[in-house]
């Protein structure tokens, strides 16, 4: 019998997320070769939310056979109460919350506490993956895509070195090398026409070759008892510094 | 040299939350006697704001740095609208009117959106989480939660050798005191919430882990 691996992100996780026209194997579907794959994401989600899903599933539960795929997305994405989960990525530009989410953002998220949030949610990820078999954390969007919300000048050293030491143990690895930087460097994959899109029509905003080669080496990662770790040079090809809009809508 | 004693947290903890005559009894003013103490605790905080001073000092930290880490109630958030940190206990009091204050629509609003169950459960995981995995950087730390929550249990790691959070819970132990009177109309006249006997317990608690 397979073993489960559960995977909780967003658009570049979920299966609704991408043109259905494409016919192509998205890159975690690799994984349901070898596991039963319970598919948590939803396009338009944050860490928060993650999280609060990752417990919902596992509290109480006996998890140490079942292996975890966790993509860290965007901490701007805050798990409002009575808020449908997939307008998080909207919820600063959505008028029906105007008059709090405009306050969030100066008093709530523009805080230098507010800034532990990244950190503090994959620490949590770094514990709880005691709890599992195997646990994969790959971020879903650059380092400075962050800094730019802080107060203060970035994070110091002693929390970029934290984050770096948290990235590696016997049953858990943290990818810095975000998918969105993938994904923008794979534009090749794309046919032209798609570019007069405002959305990214790719399935989990990856190519067919590139979602092959994620695909593969996530595979690897798990099935591999050793220490197999994601090696991104096998995933980087030409950039075309073509830009893609990511407001999925 | 003295080995140094990092304090964050709340009431429990600051040298300031003090009765008149405490003073040769307060433990955290008990300890500067052994430590080079750094007390960063403020009544009224919440635990986002003492993680937050704790990774701000962590370029400073060393082998000879001990840490106690109060976790105080996480609704206490650090939002950019108070004007000191001790203001952070007050959020519900101006969310129902009780208390005025110019940004009480935003703070409704924190508190219908953002406090929810799901918040209040996982929030002292994700501080405990962080607090845990900074252990690697200093000597020892204690970790001391005023209240249980229900994810805590499930995310501690009791591997981490330089890490350590005892069964109790501040507020419990506070509360299970003959001499407290809850609800206290003009504030706990008690200082740092404990009588002079638990003031000896906490005082023998983090000296006997420290130089353990």
């Amino acid at each position: 019998m397979k073993k489960e691996l559960w995977i909780f992100g967003d658009s570049f996780a979920d299966p609704k997320y991408g043109d259905f026209n494409l016919q192509y194997t998205r890159w975690w579907e690799y994984l349901e070769l070898h596991y039963t794959v319970k598919n948590f994401s939803i396009t338009g989600t944050g860490p928060r939310w993650m999280l609060k899903e990752l417990y919902r599933a596992s509290y109480n539960n006996k998890t140490s056979d079942i292996n975890v795929l966790c993509l860290l997305s965007d901490p701007r994405r805050i798990d409002f109460d009575k808020l449908d989960p997939g307008m998080q990525h909207r919820v600063l530009e959505d008028k029906r919350y105007a008059t709090t989410y405009k306050a969030m953002v100066k008093d709530y998220l523009f805080t230098d506490s507010y800034a532990t949030e990244l950190i503090s949610i994959l620490n949590s990820l770094y514990v709880l993956s005691k709890n599992f078999n195997k646990m994969l954390v790959w971020k879903c969007f650059p380092f400075y895509n962050w800094q730019t919300l802080t107060t203060d000048k970035g994070l110091n050293r002693s929390i970029q070195q934290n984050f770096q030491i948290a990235k590696r143990r016997k049953n858990f690895e943290f990818v810095s090398h975000s998918l969105f930087q993938l994904s923008q460097e794979n534009c090749l994959d794309m046919k032209p026409e798609y570019f007069k899109n405002t959305i990214d029509p790719r399935l989990n905003h990856f190519g067919e070759d590139m979602s092959k080669k994620i695909g593969h080496e996530v595979v690897k990662w798990y099935v591999n008892k050793h220490n197999a770790f994601i090696n991104i040079n096998n995933l980087i090809h030409k950039k075309t510094g073509i830009k893609v809009n990511f407001n999925a809508k | 040299m003295q080995n140094k004693l990092w304090i964050f947290g709340d009431s429990f903890a600051d040298p300031d939350y003090n009765t008149t005559g405490a003073e040769h009894y307060q433990w955290c003013k008990r300890l500067e006697q052994h430590y080079e103490v750094t007390n960063m605790a403020v009544y009224g905080s919440g635990p986002q704001w003492s993680l937050n001073n704790f990774l701000k000092m962590l370029d400073s930290a060393d082998k000879n740095t001990n840490v106690l880490f109060i976790e105080s109630t996480v609704y206490r958030l650090d939002l950019g609208c108070w004007e000191k940190p001790k203001n952070q206990i007050a959020i519900h009091k101006i969310a129902k009117g009780q208390n005025r204050h110019p940004q009480s629509e935003f703070l409704k609003g924190v508190v219908k959106y953002v406090l929810t169950e799901d918040f209040e459960n996982a929030e002292p995981l994700k501080i405990l989480a962080t607090v845990q995995n900074l252990s690697r950087y200093v000597n020892k730390i204690l970790y001391l939660p005023v209240i249980e929550a229900p994810f805590r249990k499930y995310g501690i790691n009791k591997k981490v050798k330089n890490f350590y959070m005892p069964d109790f819970r501040l507020m419990e132990k506070s509360d299970a005191e003959p001499e407290c009177k809850r609800p206290w109309p003009d504030g706990d006249i008690r200082c740092n919430h404990f009588s002079e006997y638990n003031h000896d317990y906490m005082y023998n608690l983090i000296t006997g882990y420290f130089n353990d």
